[in-house]
């Protein structure tokens, strides 16, 4: 028997030995501002994070929540702070025509999600019914692009809509203070339904908007100092995504690993509804049209809130979804 | 003995496992075979079976497409139709013939169209300039912007089939077919949508398939993404990829077949095919443990059998070799046992086999050697004393019998003196008879002659009573003179006889028979003989011999004519001569005398002869070697036979 043992034991070291032939070196540090607080928005980051699939691209990622409604997700990324952000789409148009360096590689949420949501007994079920009625104060980011273009779009004047602030609790809503709610389909519209709402949806892509929800940047110094390190990012978070829109009830509840006070079943069903929005069945998770980013760019130079025209393809390259991918779509 | 038993153990252990491997490697071998034969046959057909419902799903799901293409395109090509979308095309919504236009399309076409055919969910017609949707089933939707929607874009142009998305406002997957409407002037002005339902896909998919418990078809996507419903999920469609390297290799490489593991992560076997057109995959699969079913059944069973086979054999085996090397064992314990001295050692009772039997031999045997060496024990005392006095008798003996041998040999001896004495006297004997007989003629023939002459010259003085003595003395002297030529004639035959040479015994008889030929005319007699050997004797005397008995045969006849029969017969390295006739025959009681000299049976006057004719003939036959004898009833005739060796011609003298 110890003669057994012995052999053993040699195999084990040889097994162990092989195992690790060689020294690895440590992982690189990648940090991410995202488009909000923690939530099930992000569920394909976290699946990617907690499921391995960074650490099998030898990367350790940190996730930075976003402040507050208003701030900035462009700065911390181009000072630094962030090595990667979330922004949508349109914000990115503006971002590179104000000349800031920053580069679309992905867009995470293909279709919008922000919609107008009205009472469905409200009558308000397009933008022409909008006028005279009362809308919750539009942000950057928050549908101002959307609600103005699509009013626009619609030859109608979006200052016939009064905004009013009323903070982002939907309780004003409930109560009618506010006719027209500026809302998420992954959330907003989901707490409403929750709470027993009937909700008329007025999307922008109904509209001839047609903007892109948050899309993943960086800046053209990283692609162009470590594009490798760009490529493994987004492969390992494309694959976090798509395990998260096959697995929604399992991705969703992955944010409580970074905020332990939300909940769990919200989560799933935020994720849940977020499937639709990130993967629509005509491209792959992450895939960029060249027509939508040049819509947005017209939409945006309609709107006159680009100070001069630009190429607007500086501001995404298909190169690394290409990459992974392979070709064109 | 240690060794032995240890070589019994391993017999037992060998025969062990050669029950085990008859009994495993049979069914084993057969059972692969059987199964990986019948595997690879229900796989090629589960695959061809695949394939063709494969085809078959996907000429049912084109024909669906192609149906639905062809409503749209006769729905869009209604002048009615065409005129309508015109007005709505050109007017302002507010327009009453707009209204009246768009009441008219939905209610005189689209209505009628989604009621009657039931393919679409929604049929809309929209705007071309613009991409509104101006007339739609479902109301709500009118006024929505469809302008960047490829089903409208290529839809301007030619008849699409779009892809299957999800749509936001339609709150789920969709997928639209298209085609343009045309004004009189052959303008686009609209175009002609309709919203199939997805879930038909999936029931095109499943009616082809979802014949067996476990078969499958449904169709994928690009992005490797579910279309249609699969028969094991819900809600898989555009929310669930697939990775299988079935999904895998379509989309790479088109068509073909193989076994993987499907999408629930079992073994299926499954063929897929490309549909370019499409940009969609058609996967039709099978669980191989449904397709293997029987084969893995027939697996089992076999298994199962051969299992039962094996223990069975175990079982034997062990039997077998308890009760072969089990007494064979205690054999050899006895054996052990009974070496060592102990004859009171028995075996154990076993079976009737012929181990059984054997057992019962060796206890028996035991037995036996324990009784006979008990009896052996006590007779041996006897026997000493029983073997002392027999040696002593046996030395004895021999002191007699060496003294039997001494006096034997001067027996022997004496008689060896005795015999040349008699030799010798009897060639005395012999010499002196001719010499005698010879010498006697000379007084004999004087007697006669002067008594003949005495009676010639004084025949006229002589009385009648002179001359009847005379004639006594002259016959006497005559009767004397031929004794004493037998006499000559009886000695010449040892002192006078010639060398034996080659006779042959034919021509003896045939120079006997001229000699006596007067004697047979006379008589009338018939002489008859078989084929007669050549042998080695002496010529003249043979011819005597067979004078002498053929002139007897003659001589005493019966009142028949004589009729004599020569025979030869070989027996036992001789040759027996017979001379049968029909003669008056001879009484028992003189078979031995009629050979002694001068015996006379008759009278002189009744049968003439000296009576050395058959003396004569016992003399010459004993010269050869040989024997003679006679065999007759009175007056049955006789035979005499006489014997001759039959040396080998020419190689003696």
């Amino acid at each position: 028997m110890a003669a057994v043992s012995e052999v053993l034991v040699l195999v084990v070291m040889l097994v162990t030995a092989c195992g690790t032939p060689e020294v690895t070196e440590p992982p690189d540090q990648i940090t991410v501002q995202l488009a909000w607080a923690h939530e099930a928005l992000f569920g394909g980051f976290y699946a990617a994070d907690q499921r391995g699939y960074y650490a099998e691209e030898d990367l350790e990622v940190t996730f930075l929540p976003r402040p507050g409604p208003g701030s900035d997700t462009i700065a911390p990324v181009l000072d630094g702070t962030a090595d990667f952000g979330l922004d949508y789409g349109a914000g990115l148009v503006i971002s590179r025509a104000q000349g800031r360096p920053t580069v679309a590689i992905a867009t995470i949420y293909r279709r919008y999600p922000l919609a107008f949501i009205t009472w469905a007994q409200s009558g308000i079920t397009r933008p022409q019914d909008f006028p005279g009625h009362t809308i919750r104060t539009l942000t950057p980011g928050g549908g101002d692009v959307a609600f103005e273009a699509m009013m626009t779009r619609m030859g109608l004047d979006p200052d016939s809509v009064e905004q009013v602030d009323v903070g982002y609790d939907l309780a004003p809503f409930f109560t009618g203070e506010v006719d027209i709610w500026p809302g998420f389909l992954n959330y907003d519209v989901l707490i409403a339904r929750e709470q027993g709402y009937e909700v008329n949806l007025i999307l922008p892509d109904d509209y001839g908007i047609h903007l892109y929800g948050d899309a993943l940047f960086t800046t053209d110094r990283l692609i162009e100092e470590n594009p490798d390190l760009v490529l493994r990012f987004l492969r390992a978070t494309l694959r976090g995504w798509q395990w998260a829109v096959e697995n929604p009830q399992e991705a969703g509840p992955l944010a409580l690993e970074y905020d332990s006070t939300l909940d769990a079943a919200l989560q799933a069903a935020i994720m849940e509804a977020s499937v639709p929005l990130v993967y629509t069945g005509e491209d792959d998770i992450g895939w960029m049209r060249d027509e939508v980013w040049e819509g947005m760019y017209d939409v945006l130079l309609e709107q006159g809130l680009l100070d001069e025209p630009f190429d607007v393809h500086e501001a995404y390259t298909m190169e690394f979804l290409q990459e992974i991918y392979g070709g064109e779509q | 003995m240690r060794l032995v038993r240890n070589a019994f153990t391993r017999l037992s252990t060998k025969l062990l496992l050669l029950f085990l491997l008859l009994a495993i490697i049979p069914p084993t071998v057969v059972g692969y075979l059987a199964y990986d034969n019948g595997r690879r046959t229900i796989e090629r057909m589960t695959l061809n079976h695949l394939d063709s419902t494969s085809r078959f799903t996907e000429a049912a799901f084109e024909g669906w497409i192609a149906g639905n293409e062809m409503l749209l395109r006769s729905l869009a090509s209604r002048p009615l139709l065409e005129e309508a979308v015109a007005i709505l095309a050109s007017n302002d919504q507010a327009d009453p013939e707009y209204r009246a236009a768009h009441d008219a399309v939905l209610r005189e076409h689209l209505g009628p169209a989604l009621e009657e055919q039931g393919c679409f969910l929604e049929l809309a017609i929209i705007r071309a300039q613009d991409g509104v949707i101006v007339v739609s089933s479902d109301e709500s939707l009118e006024g929505k912007y469809r302008e960047s929607e490829p089903f409208f874009v290529e839809g301007k142009a030619r008849t699409y089939v779009g892809k299957v998305s999800y749509s936001l406002s339609e709150g789920g997957a969709v997928m639209h077919i298209s085609t343009p409407i045309h004004d009189e002037r052959g303008e686009v002005i609209g175009v002609l949508a309709g919203r199939a339902d997805p879930a038909e896909m999936t029931e095109i998919m499943r009616a082809a398939a979802g014949v067996t418990a476990s078969e499958d078809a449904y169709l994928v996507n690009t992005s490797r993404f579910f279309v249609t419903e699969p028969r094991f999920g819900e809600g898989f469609a555009l929310k669930k990829a697939i990775h299988t390297k079935g999904a895998e290799a379509c989309l790479e490489q088109g068509d073909g077949m193989g076994m993987y593991e499907g999408y629930r992560g079992v073994p299926v076997l499954g063929t897929y095919r490309w549909l370019p057109e499409r940009e969609l995959c058609i996967l039709t699969e099978l669980d191989q443990a449904e397709a293997s079913a029987p084969i893995v059944a027939l697996r089992n069973s076999t298994f199962a059998a051969g299992a039962a086979m094996v223990l069975c054999a175990a079982s034997l085996g062990v039997i077998f070799t308890r009760t072969i090397t089990g007494p064979v064992l205690q054999l050899v314990k006895a054996t052990e046992e009974i070496g060592a001295g102990n004859l009171n050692y028995r075996i154990e009772a076993t079976g009737r086999d012929e181990i059984g039997q054997l057992a019962a031999a060796f206890n028996d045997m035991t037995g036996k050697l324990k009784q006979a060496e008990g009896e052996l024990r006590k007779h041996r005392g006897h026997l000493e004393e029983l073997v002392e006095e027999r040696a002593a008798k046996l030395k004895r003996t021999n002191g007699d019998l060496e003294a039997e041998i001494v006096e034997r040999k001067r027996a022997a001896e004496q008689l060896k003196r005795t015999m040349a004495d008699l030799q010798h006297s009897n060639k005395e004997l012999e010499e002196f008879a001719y010499v005698a007989s010879h010498d006697l003629q000379e007084p004999l023939r004087m007697v006669s002659s002067y008594t003949q002459l005495l009676a010639r010259r004084y025949q006229d003085q002589l009385d009648q009573d002179a001359h009847e003595f005379i004639g006594y003395a002259v016959d006497g002297a005559e009767r004397m003179r031929r004794l004493i030529n037998d006499l000559l004639t009886y000695s010449r035959v040892g002192t006078r006889g010639k060398p034996f040479g080659k006779t042959d015994c034919q021509q003896a008889l045939q120079d006997t028979l001229a000699n006596l030929q007067t004697a047979i005319d006379e008589t009338d007699a018939t002489v008859t003989h078989d084929q007669l050997p050549t042998v080695l004797a002496d010529a003249s005397q043979l011819i005597q011999v067979f004078q002498n008995l053929v002139s007897n045969a003659i001589k005493f006849r019966g009142q028949a004519p004589p009729a004599i029969h020569i025979g030869a017969q070989r027996q036992d390295g001789e040759w027996v001569f017979s001379v049968r006739d029909n003669g008056i025959g001879i009484e028992p009681q003189y078979y031995e005398r009629i050979f002694v000299i001068f015996q006379r049976l008759h009278p002189g006057d009744e049968y003439p002869g000296t009576g050395i004719g058959l003396a004569i003939s016992k003399r010459i036959v004993e010269r050869h070697g040989g024997r003679i004898w006679v065999e007759s009833e009175l007056g049955e005739g006789a035979t005499f036979y006489f014997a001759i060796p039959d040396k080998e011609v020419g190689k003696d003298e």
